[in-house]
Formats: C-alpha cells, structure tokens, sequence
C-alpha cells in the first residue's frame, strides 16, 4: 500500500510539470481585433485592423480602439508583422467584421476566406463585406463617435431583414458557397461615408460573387428583390406609389419562400412563391368613393405585383445576366431533382442562363378589427 | 467472466451510448460520403443487423449465465482460451490509442494550438486510468452525470440553431450511390467497437442483460441521426470545409449573449472522452489480468493506461499509420472477429462438448 | 522503497509517539477494606485536588462518599442522598443489609450502579456521580447526582433557520439524548451508550429507529467505535475519521449536526445518530452528498420555494469552486468566451495588473482566506475590524495600486458569498478552490473538466456503508429524486417513508 502511494505521488507530482507544455496568454498580452479589411496593393497584402485600446477606454465606455496597417506576400506574413509591430498576439475571437477589398474581390476571394475558416478563433459568423474600394479606406475614419463604426456596421448588419435594402453575409456562408462550385454568393457593398466630423460606413449596395470573384452588384433598391427570393425579408416596409389610390406604406408582418424545382425542356425550372402579410401603416392621400375593402383589395394587389416585380428582376439579372446562383438554388435542385443533378449537376453553373424561373406571390393585407360590408 | 460489482442495465447502456457518439464527434467527413439523410435512415437498419450478427454471442452467453466471454474460453479452450482475452486486450488498446490521438489531435486543431500532445495523451489516460481502477460502478455512475452534461447542450444547439437550419442541403438517399451506402452501411454496424464492449461487460449487469443492446441502440440512433441531420442542415456546403464538422456547429450556435460556446462543449467532451477511454480501460485491464498471474492484477488497469500513453505518444507522429488502423477499425473486421466469429466459434466448441458427453 | 529506509522511519515514529493505553491503575479491584480501597484511590487519582471524600456512618457502618469537585450538586446530595441516609434505621445493620437497602429499597440517584475496579468507578465519578463505598463491601455503588456548569440550550451556531426549532444540542450528552427523546415518542427509537477513548471514556451515544435501521450498518458502526485507539475524544471530529469508510475521497461521508430536529429527520430514514458527549455537534451516519443541500428550512417552506432555494444551493456551489478556476482559464486560454462587451471591460481593468491572472486569483483568494480565518479567531470587541480592514485592503487599496483588478474582486466576492450558502462543505470548496484556481491558470478549461470529472468520479466511487454516496442521483432512482433537486409536498412525502438501504446499489439491507 505505501509503494503504491509512492508511485502514486511521484507520478502526480510528476504530472504537475506537465503545464508548462501549455502556453498561456494574459489578457494584457492579447490585441483584440474588431475588424479587419484586406487589400491587395503592390503585389502583397495589405491588412488594416482595427484594435481594441484598453488606454483609450475609460470608465463604461469601451469605444476606445487603434488602427494597426501591416503588408505581406501572404495573410499569414502580414499577421506575424503585425505580432512583430506592436508585440500583442493578435486575437481574432471577437472580430466581427472582415472587409475585402474590391481587387481582391476581382481576383478571388478564396485565400482570404480559407485564412480566416482555417484559423481556430476566428468564428465562422463574422460578417463579410466587400469595399467599394480599399477596404482600409472604409476602415481608417477617425474615431470620433462614441460607437465605433464596426459595432453601428454590425448592428445594421443585424437589422438587414427589417431595413429591405442589404443583405448579410457571414464566413459560413461564403466558406460553403466556394466549396460548391455550383452556387455563388451575394456580400454587402460597402463604402466610407459622411466627413470628417461624422464618419461612417455605409452600405451601397449588394456584390455577387461567382467562383469567388465579383460578379456583378444589385444597387440597395435591387438588394431586396435577393431577399424576396432568398426567404430573407423580415418586417421591412412597402411603399405603394399609384396615382389613383396615393401613397401607401404597408408594414410587412410575416413572408417567407417556398422552391419547387422541375425539369421542363430539359433545363431547371424554380417555382419561386412567395407568401407576403403586411399591416397598412399608413395611408396618404387615399382615394375618396373607395370602401375600405376595397382599397386593401387594391393594395394587395399592388403589394404582390410589387414583390413579384422586384423578385422577377433580380432572378433575372442573377440568372440571365450575371449568370451566378448566388440564391443556392442548385441545392435544392439537387434534392428535388437528384437523377437530373446527377447527370447534368456538372455543368449547371455554365448554364445558368437557360434557366426559367416563375415567381408567385400570395399577398396579404391584415383586416383585422374591419367590418366587411 | 464474473462480475465483481453490478451496474444496471441503463448504466451501462449509457455508457456505450456516450461513447458511441464521442466516436462520431471526432470523425472527420470522407469526401464521397453518403448525405446525412441516408446516415439516418441507414442507423436502423445497422441496429437490425448488428442483432443478427450478435445471435451467436446472446445465445452462448445465455447458455452460460453469469459468465462472460474470458470464463467460457477459459473453460472451453483450455490453455488456447488465452486467445480471447488476448484478443480483446488488443483490440481495446488499438481503440484507446485511436481514441487518445483523436482527442489529442482535436484539441491542439480547436483551442490548444502549440501545445504538445504529450500533455492531454498523459493527463487524459491518467485521469481515464483512475476512474477505470475505481472499477464499473463509479464508471457507470459519472457515466449517468455525462449523459446530463451532453443532452442539455445538445438542447441549447438544437434551439439556438433550429431557426437557421436550411433543409434543403439533406440529399435525397437516391442521390448516394450504393457502394458509398453500402461501405457506410459496414461502418455503421461493424465499424462499432462498442458491441465488443457490450460483450464483455454483460456479465457485469445486475438484470434485463437482454435489454443492454437495444436501449444503446435506441439511444445512439435517435441522438445520431440528430446530429447527422442538424450538422448537414446547419452548415450546408461549409461542412465540407470543416475537420469537425459537429464543432463547428457548436462554435456557430448562439442565443443572446450565450455566444461562442465550443469551449464549453470541449469541456463536456472530455467527459465524454473520458469516459470511453475508461470503458476501454476495464476492458483492457481485465483481459490483461487473465493473462498475467493473479498479483499483478491490481496493476494491470494502470500498466494498459500506461502502455496506451506511450504508443499514443509514438503514433500522434505518425499520421500514416493511424490512418490505417483507423480504416482497418472502420473496415470493420476486428469487430467482426471479436464479436461474431470468437462467439460463434466458442458457442459450437460448447455444443461439441456437450454432444461429446 | 529500500528496507533501511523504512525501518528507519518506523523507529522514528516509535521514538516520537506512544499508542495509547489504558493506565494499568484501571484494572485495579477493590478489595471491601474502605481505608485501603480509598489509598488506593488517591494514589490512583495521584493525589488530585478536586477529588473529594465524606466519611459518614451509617446505622454504625463506616461509609465513604467520594465525588470530584463542582461535578455533584450539592442540594440533589443533601436531599436525596445524605437526608435519607441520616435518618436510616436498619433492623440488623450490617454493610450487606446497608448495600441491599441502597440498591433496592432507597432511590439515591436517578441512575444507580455498581462498580468493581476502578476503571470502571472512575469515569462514573468523573460524570458527576458520587460513590457510596460502604466498609466490608468489594463493590461501589455510584448514584447519579450531577450538578455541574454547562451551557444552555441555545439556538445553534452553524445551523441557523428562519422556520422551526430554536433549539441546539448542548455539551451535557444526556440533555441532548433527552432533546431527542421529545421529539420522537416512539417505542421504536433506541438509545445505546458507549464509551469511546482509552483515557477519556468518553461517553457516546447511538441513536437510530429499530425498524427502519439495517442491522448490517449498525453492527459495522459498532465495530469501528470499538477499535477507536485514540486516548482522548474531546470532540466528534475525533470520531469522524473513523467512521468514514472512505478516507481518499474529498467529500466525508458523515455528517454533522447542532440541531435535534435534523438528528430525528435523518434516523427516521434508517440512519444512524452519534452523541458525543462534550461537543453539541452530533454525527449522521451515512451521509451522502446531496445531504449538504439540505436544510430543515426546506421542509417547513412552501415546495416551490424550496425547489427555489435547493437549486440556489447547488449552484452556488459549483459556483464557489468553479468561477474563479473558470475566469482564470478563460481569461488566460479562451477569452472567446466572455461577451465581448464583458471582455473589453475586463481588458480594460487588467491592463495594468503586474500579475498574470492565476497568481492574481491565488493572491487574493489567500488574503480572503486570511481575512476569514482571523474574523473567526478575532475576540468580538475588535472583530469588526476585520471588515473595516477587508474593504480598505482589498476593496479599495490594492484595486487602486493596480495589485489586483475590479473584475476578480466581483469574483472573489461572488465565490465567498457562495461558500456560504452550503456551510457544510465550507473545508472541501476551499480546497478544492484552489485547486481549481491552478488547473484553470496552467491548463485551461480542459484542465478543469478534467478536475471536474476526477471530483465526480471520486464521489461516485464511494459506498459509505455499502450505500452509494452519489444516489439517487447515480444510481438514480425517480422516487428518492423527489427530495433532491426537488422538494416534493408533504402530501406526498409523508406517504411513502424512503429507506436508505433501499436505495440503488445498496449493498446492506
């Protein structure tokens, strides 16, 4: 029994050396990286990151941030710069933004996006934009406001179903998009805004990607055709322009989007329907001599020939003149349809623009509390 | 085999289960392999046929109740009865240092980047080791507490995730050629190292042995076929990226400020882990016990704990030749071996012998 | 391990301690010549000081009172021994006819005996009785006439509840037999006195149920009270040890208790209650883990609030073992963890600790400790000094000299406040504090599950008298879980009484 203890402790004891194997980081030797923009300039990489300043941050407030600008022959090069320039670990735990810039965005995406799903504390929702531009530019505004641009950037990113006009893109998305050859993937356009006294980003529109190269860009009021047929569209606004019922904002409650693929001709076929609920918020100028029935008739009738327009055009434009399933919509062409895919999948993406589409729309106002004469 | 202390029936079915998920945890995604729809609908069918392959063994353990596989080999074979406690020794310790290297590559991709490996094949064996010298009971019982610590996770992912999973990216199992199936199929059912616990440690079970194997499997598949279908509907295309794949989908689960939680989940998996290495451990063990004269019985959980640290240490550096004893584990013919051909040849050696008297 | 070096080692430790033996003066018997037996006596008793004789005669027989000092109560001695012993009158006086009267026909004492040696008269007298030595007689009768100083009963110290009993055990043992005696009227609660240590015959008191105990757990606490080789029991805690049947693993399985109420709850479910005389903190045995989640308040409040207050409890132990491990690791391997917002503001606080974390947690975590243990042995007056200076010292001073930072003062807080919601593990968390507090600094989260598992597993490995520690939870069994992490109503409770040796994997019926 003793020589067991013996043995006992002497390998515990033997055990306890063992954490030095294991390599400890202090908070203090840690630089948090909020965002991150990359740049393709002169032959190598050029890495705009924006750091958190603990000196900078007083009391409550945690705004305090520093810009950090490193090069590199890779992203892997320009982060040991980085290590090397301020002498912090780079911590990519909490980044929230990565900004691409748009000559990378032209040449490929795909080394960034591989660096960053390779990395074991980068998190695979981190947002993705691409600058309309350098990225470091859209960066680099000095920091006035009390909310750094990347927390507003994140935040409106956030609201991207309510505000109808940009979509949201993370790494998982985009990582998985590139790993199917058949499927492209759409990114918010970005751009610094305002002046020097209130800076901001803001987003000018919608980059689609095709085998990870920019493709073409959908302008904001384009953007929401994208999310019509991607089932995105949370509770955004309509606004009814007609001359003869006026102006009409209707609030939308509730939509969503169901795919149905079929072969017809020998080419894919998507049955796009899409289910609108919406709320009248308000009503300018509305047509006299109309009951009220009669005026939610007619703007459900506007409503759906609103999201079927907006819908059909940017099916349209991806389809036929991008010629990029940015929608993934070859996935469930693959489901519906798996002896087609199995035989043609191949060569889908050459032949995007055979593809036919018909979009539907049931559209609906709510009445609730209306009596129905 | 006789069992010294008595563990229920659920107890030890939870214990398989948990070890049988922990397996798929560390799995890495094959390029051509079958959608996790057919995965799914595929686990019952491997749970009918591992009932059928497993007939020679509930009849040979019912023929001799209260004995296990070691007893009856012993008894029957004689001198060449070594052979099964020979074979189950080796077969545990080739799980044990998969299952060490799995783990201790897992954690060094995930969270401990520049670290050796050397310290989690140590630490993780040393800890396995004790629990599995405490014997079955505490082993079952911090198995009941595991299987707590992992559904209530489990739950969180589900939940946090279900609003974002996109079920178009389940293929349809037509899609799936048959060889891939049918090569899934196998690892499904023979690929699961498991049954080989599940036989030896039958006779440690106090009643309803008979009921041990379906509740696992009941278990196992509902909670994989979860798994398979989440995974596939979470991550989609990105999946395909990913080198753990259910990690991933961890690290993407959020609710509120309950962000980044897969440091969290590795901890739980460590119990997980833990457990599995302990199981193999006792199994181990004991079968090295019967080989080795009585005195040295008391040591021979912590000598296998031992030997399994040092070959894992070696073979964490060889990739190559882990990769092959992972296919030839997947290919399932040492279970194949253990679980159907050794009961079935000791089960015709008992009718022999009786017909003989 | 070279044999020279252990019988080195076992010659050191027989030069240093002694095995506790009984005086060889004990066995001595007495022979019925008074002024002999009482020589004797002194020079047994070496001549003390507080031993005290009164020569009286009684019907013309020399007869010897002896009795210690401030033990007997004097007006008890006067009325109901020496007045009746004054105006006896025996029809043919001799020491025998005296003898038979005192043992048969008076009442001198409550609680009467005869004694032979004095091994045995010794711990009579010792207890506050006083002996009859009447000349010509080889026996001496002792007659209960306590009367020493003890201290009320008082609301207990350790074990305070809003609801129930005021009551607490007091160090008289028999004051404490009869507080259990009240409360359970029932022909089936049996007491059995024992003596324990081989100077000190302390006296112990078994209490339990005769028709819910399981005779194999009561015949196995008498074993191991009988092989007590200690000299002196002064306190339960001397006991204990040798009860537990466990002595690697972390948590002990017996527990301890100030209250009567508690004591009766436990023996009506088969376990087993030991008095010691000289402490007011009685042992349960068995005791398992989730015991310590339990108080007497859970029974008498409403269920929901009582579910409320357990999960309050077993949360605030992980709490109080976990969270500074947890902050340690997390802030040092996986600050991914922390919201981000959490994250920068703990950034922040940091910047300027000297420190890495680990040192930081164990630096504070020892000043608390020291705080606490110098509170505890502070004389009242200048007690609250302690307060004055833990605020000063560590809320303030050290926070601003930028030795530690606010964050891990919250900690050190929140893990104290915790500590104290589960009193009876106060010794284990301590430890186990620390412990996590270096596993979490050196190897990170996965360190502490791997604590964690080593923690659980030691638990689950413990029978404490053949009854699993960890059940109901593991082996689990839904009808005991109804008083674990839930508290079901006394409608239901009271239906259905549980037996702990009909718990899962119990081995003792």
């Amino acid at each position: 029994m003793k020589i067991r203890k013996m043995i006992f402790l002497t390998l515990f004891f033997l055990l306890i050396l063992l954490p030095g194997c294991m390599r400890s980081i202090q908070l203090n030797e840690r630089a948090i990286v909020q965002a991150v923009g990359l740049d393709w300039k002169d032959g190598e990489y050029a890495l705009t990151l924006q750091i958190f300043d603990p000196e900078a941050a007083e009391g409550d407030d945690t705004s305090g941030g520093k810009m950090l600008r490193v090069e590199g022959k890779t992203i892997s090069e320009a982060m040991r710069n980085a290590n090397l320039k301020q002498g912090q670990e780079i911590f990519w735990g909490h980044t929230k933004l990565i900004i691409i810039g748009d000559q990378i965005a032209r040449d490929g995406i795909e080394a960034v996006i591989d660096y960053f799903n390779a990395d074991a504390q980068s998190r695979p929702n981190m947002d993705v934009l691409i600058a309309d531009g350098e990225a470091g530019e859209v960066l680099s505004e000095p920091l006035d406001s009390t909310i750094l641009p990347v927390l507003s950037t994140k935040m409106m990113l956030e609201g991207y179903q309510d505000n109808g006009k940009l979509v949201r893109s993370q790494l998982k998305g985009i990582a998985g998009s590139l790993e199917n050859p058949s499927v492209g993937a759409y990114l918010p356009l970005a751009a610094f805004s305002g002046d020097e006294k209130n800076p901001s980003i803001q987003i000018v529109g919608t980059a689609i990607l095709s085998d990870g190269r920019i493709a073409g860009t959908f302008s904001p009021e384009e953007t929401r055709g994208i999310l019509w047929a991607a089932g995105e569209v949370g509770k955004t606004q309509l606004t009814l322009e007609d001359s003869s019922l006026g102006v009409t904002t209707l609030d939308v409650v509730d939509s969503d989007v169901t795919v149905a693929a079929y072969i017809q001709d020998g080419a894919p076929f998507y049955q796009v329907s899409i289910r609108v609920k919406s709320n009248v918020s308000e009503e300018l100028s509305p047509v006299r001599g109309l009951s009220l029935s009669e005026r939610y008739d007619r703007y459900e009738e506007e409503q759906r020939q609103l999201v079927c327009r907006e819908t059909e055009h940017a099916l349209e434009r991806l389809f036929h003149e991008i010629s990029c399933d940015a929608l993934g919509y070859a996935n469930i062409l693959m489901q519906q349809q798996p002896e087609y895919w199995k035989a043609n999948g191949e060569g889908y993406a050459a032949s995007l623009r055979n593809v036919q589409f018909s979009v539907t729309v049931d559209s609906t106002i709510n009445r609730g509390g209306t009596t129905v004469s | 085999m006789k069992g010294e202390s008595a563990i229920s029936s659920w107890q030890l079915a939870v214990l398989l289960f948990l070890s049988r998920v922990m397996q798929f945890f560390l799995a890495a995604p094959q390029k051509e392999q079958p959608g996790a729809l057919t995965a799914a609908l595929l686990l019952p069918v491997s749970v009918v046929a591992s009932a059928l392959l497993l007939l020679p063994a509930y009849f040979l353990l019912r023929r001799h109740p209260g004995k296990g596989l070691l007893d009856i080999a012993g008894e029957n074979w004689g001198r060449i009865g070594v052979v099964c406690p020979a074979a189950f020794f080796l077969f545990s310790l080739c799980v044990l240092i998969q299952t060490t290297c799995a783990f201790s590559y897992f954690l060094t991709s995930v969270a401990y980047a520049q670290t050796s490996p050397w310290l989690f094949i140590l630490l993780l064996l040393a800890v396995g080791g004790y629990t599995a010298s405490m014997g079955y009971e505490p082993t079952a019982r911090f198995g009941s507490f595991v299987l707590v610590a992992f559904v209530i996770p489990l739950l969180f992912v589900g939940i946090s995730l279900w609003p974002q999973a996109q079920w178009e990216f389940l293929r349809p199992p037509s899609y799936d050629g048959w060889q891939n199936q049918m090569f899934l199929f196998i690892n499904l059912t023979l690929g699961n190292v498991e049954t080989a616990a599940l036989l030896f440690l039958i006779p440690a079970v106090n009643q309803n042995k008979g009921s041990v194997f379906w509740k696992w499997s009941l278990l196992s598949m509902v909670a994989l076929a979860a798994i398979f279908l989440f995974t596939a509907a979470a991550l989609g295309d990105y999946a395909k990226s990913q080198r753990f794949p259910f990690y991933t989908v961890t690290k993407i689960a959020e609710v509120s400020i309950f962000q980044r939680l897969d440091s969290l989940h590795v901890a739980l998996w460590v119990f997980m882990a833990l457990v599995r290495l302990s199981l193999f451990l006792e199994v181990a063990g004991k079968s090295l016990a019967r080989m080795l004269p009585q005195k040295a019985s008391k040591y021979t959980v912590g000598a296998c704990a031992v030997l399994a640290a040092v070959l894992s240490g070696i073979l964490t550096e060889k990739p190559d030749v882990l990769e092959k004893l992972g296919d030839l584990f997947a290919g399932g013919l040492p279970a194949l071996l253990l679980t159907v051909l050794l009961p079935l040849l000791l089960l015709l050696s008992c009718r022999k012998g009786r017909a003989g008297r | 391990m070279p044999q020279w070096f252990t019988k080195k080692i076992k010659e050191k430790e027989q030069s240093l301690y002694v095995t506790p033996k009984p005086p060889p003066t004990e066995s001595i018997r007495l022979t019925g010549n008074a002024e002999k037996d009482l020589s004797v006596i002194r020079a047994a008793l070496h001549d003390t000081a507080d031993f005290m004789v009164r020569e009286i005669t009684v019907c013309g027989i020399p007869v010897k009172l002896m009795m210690f000092e401030g033990m007997f109560s004097l007006q008890t001695l006067t009325e109901i021994m020496l007045e009746p012993l004054g105006d006896l009158v025996l029809d043919k006086p001799s020491p025998e006819e005296l003898r038979d009267w005192i043992l048969h026909r008076a009442v001198l004492g409550m609680d009467q005996n005869e004694v032979e040696t004095l091994g045995e008269l010794f711990p009579f007298l010792m207890s506050g009785f006083a002996g009859i030595m009447i000349d010509g007689i080889e026996k001496v009768i002792v007659a209960g006439v306590q009367g020493f100083q003890f201290r009320s009963v008082s609301e207990p110290s350790a074990e305070e509840n809003v609801r129930g009993s005021r009551e607490g055990f007091t160090e008289p043992i028999r004051i404490n037999m009869t507080m259990v005696r009240r409360r359970v009227k029932s022909s089936t609660l049996k007491m059995e006195l024992m003596k324990a240590g081989v100077k000190s015959h302390t006296d112990l008191c078994l209490i339990y149920q005769t028709d819910m105990v399981a005779p194999e757990l009561l015949r196995d606490i008498r074993r191991r009270i009988q092989e007590i080789p200690t000299d002196i029991i002064l306190e339960s805690g001397y006991v204990q040890p040798f009860l537990d049947t466990d002595i690697t693993s972390i948590f002990s399985n017996v527990g301890t208790t100030q209250r009567p109420d508690t004591l009766c709850a436990k023996i009506s479910e088969g376990r087993v209650g030991i008095l010691v005389d000289g402490t007011p903190f009685a042992l349960i045995v068995p005791y398992f883990f989730n015991e310590n989640f339990q108080s007497i308040d859970d029974y008498t409040h409403r269920p929901y609030y009582a579910v409320f207050e357990r999960w309050l409890k077993y949360l605030a132990f992980f709490f109080t073992i976990l969270l500074p491990g947890f902050y340690v690791a997390v802030g040092t391997f996986h600050p991914e963890l922390l919201p981000e917002a959490l994250l920068l503001n703990v950034t922040a606080a940091e910047q300027d600790v000297p420190f890495p974390l680990v040192i930081e947690a164990l630096l504070i975590h020892f000043i608390y400790e020291l705080m606490r243990e110098a509170g505890l042995r502070l004389p009242r007056p200048i007690g609250h000094a302690i307060g004055i200076i833990g605020a000063l010292v560590i809320g303030d001073a050290a926070v601003t000299a930028g030795l530690i930072s606010s964050p891990m003062v919250m900690v050190v807080a929140l893990t104290a406040l915790s500590s104290f919601v589960v009193p009876s593990l106060f010794q284990e968390v301590t430890i186990m504090r620390f412990g996590f507090i270096i596993i979490g600094g050196t190897l990170g989260i996965f360190g502490i599950s791997l604590g964690l598992a080593l923690m659980i597993v030691n638990l689950c490995s413990v029978n404490a008298y053949g009854i699993p520690s960890m059940s109901p939870e593991s082996p689990f069994q839904m009808f005991a879980m109804r008083d674990v992490l839930l508290r079901a109503g006394w409608k239901k409770l009271g239906r259905k009484k549980l037996k702990i040796q009909n718990l899962p994997g119990t081995e003792i019926r």
